[in-house]
């Protein structure tokens, strides 16, 4: 069985990767700048692993990597974790930005999906699971950018989800609030007490937690396709 | 694959009670509404039954080929896609050149078209 991580060198995405290969899952996957934690990352899966540089801000890195995927190296799972923070004012002249973050945040994971999917659809078997956030659903100051496109990829991966059901492909989001990782203490900075404070848990997520559900669903033991599996830390998602 | 065979896999595909309700002369887009999700899953199946190796574009090649301005544009096949299109249904169906809107090819697209497909693929 094979797993393709997109964003393996995450706190996240290596987390899921050292999961998988512990599941026996042969673990391949992509990253962008941390070629020292790609090498690590990469040694600890042993050799029987394959990883590759992609720039997902890059669309012809990105249609590039699509085309190289074929029936012989087409993954078992798919997961997509790479994603950029954005916190800016909507206001002004944001287009630039706000493509720059569509293309990591949405274009490029459902890119990849819409081909993976295709390679998936024969065997009649697949799970795909892309990361998002409760942010998609809880507008706040500032996050209009990231929280779009993390609904643009949760409502991506919904419609998806039925168009490849008969094939027994299932799609799941995994959409946690705050976590333990080095993207929210580059957020949180020197608010992070604050910020912790005002969570109804009092308390961040650890990765061991999106981690173990990425596990359940790989693993059959949550039984769903199309939806999204809000992983809060106390706050409502309606 | 005999008819029969590909009428069978459609019937399944399609969750036909009785494999006997295809006419074989009759399109299985236009007269069984044959879906698109219903065609992917009837071409994999024809796949595995056949033994071949094709893409669902393979097998119904039109949709691809309508997007291919040197064959298709500005609304009307060119000359290389209307000889393309005879090549496809070459002994099996007459051109007569009048109307090849899609609509009117899927009609081609019967139980006897798809065993003349599978014998050229």
């Amino acid at each position: 069985m094979k797993a393709l991580i997109i964003g393996g060198t995450s706190a996240i995405g290596e987390g899921i990767a050292r999961c998988l290969a512990a599941m026996k899952y042969r673990v391949d996957f992509t990253y962008h700048s941390n070629t020292e934690k790609a090498k690590s990352l990469g040694e600890a899966l042993g050799d029987d692993h394959h990883s590759v540089r992609v720039d997902l801000s890059d669309v012809s890195e990105v249609s590039k990597f699509v085309a190289s995927l074929n029936a012989a190296s087409a993954p078992d799972v798919l997961i997509n974790v790479a994603g950029i923070t954005h916190d800016a004012l909507s206001v002004g002249n944001i287009g630039a930005d706000l493509a720059r973050v569509a293309q990591i945040n949405f274009l490029a994971p459902a890119s990849i999906c819409a081909r993976v999917v295709e390679l998936m659809m024969p065997r009649r078997c697949g799970s795909i699971i892309n990361v998002t956030s409760i942010a998609s659903k809880m507008p706040r100051v500032g996050n209009a950018a990231y929280g779009s496109t993390k609904a643009a990829l949760e409502r991506f991966t919904a419609t998806l989800a039925i168009e490849v059901a008969r094939y027994k492909v299932r799609t799941l989001c995994i959409a946690p609030g705050f976590v333990d990782t080095p993207m929210f203490h580059a957020f949180a900075g020197d608010r992070r007490k604050d910020i912790i404070k005002n969570l109804p848990l009092r308390e961040i997520l650890a990765v061991d937690d999106v981690v173990n559900s990425v596990a359940a669903f790989v693993g059959g033991k949550i039984k769903t396709t199309g939806t999204t599996l809000y992983l809060t830390n106390g706050q409502s998602v309606l | 694959m005999i008819a029969e065979e590909i009428a069978r896999v459609a019937a399944g595909v399609m969750y036909f009670d009785d494999v006997s309700e295809i006419d074989f002369k009759r399109s299985l887009f236009n007269d069984y509404s044959m879906s698109s999700l219903d065609f992917v899953d009837f071409a994999f199946e024809l796949k595995d039954n056949s033994g071949k190796e094709f893409s669902p574009d393979e097998l119904w090649p039109i949709n691809l080929m309508m997007k291919n301005p040197d064959f298709y544009t500005n609304g009307e096949w060119t000359d290389i896609g209307k000889e393309a299109l005879s090549k496809i249904f070459s002994d099996f169906t007459p051109f007569d050149g009048a109307n090849l809107s899609a609509e009117r090819l899927h009609e081609f697209f019967s139980v006897n078209f798809i065993q003349h497909r599978l014998a050229n693929i």
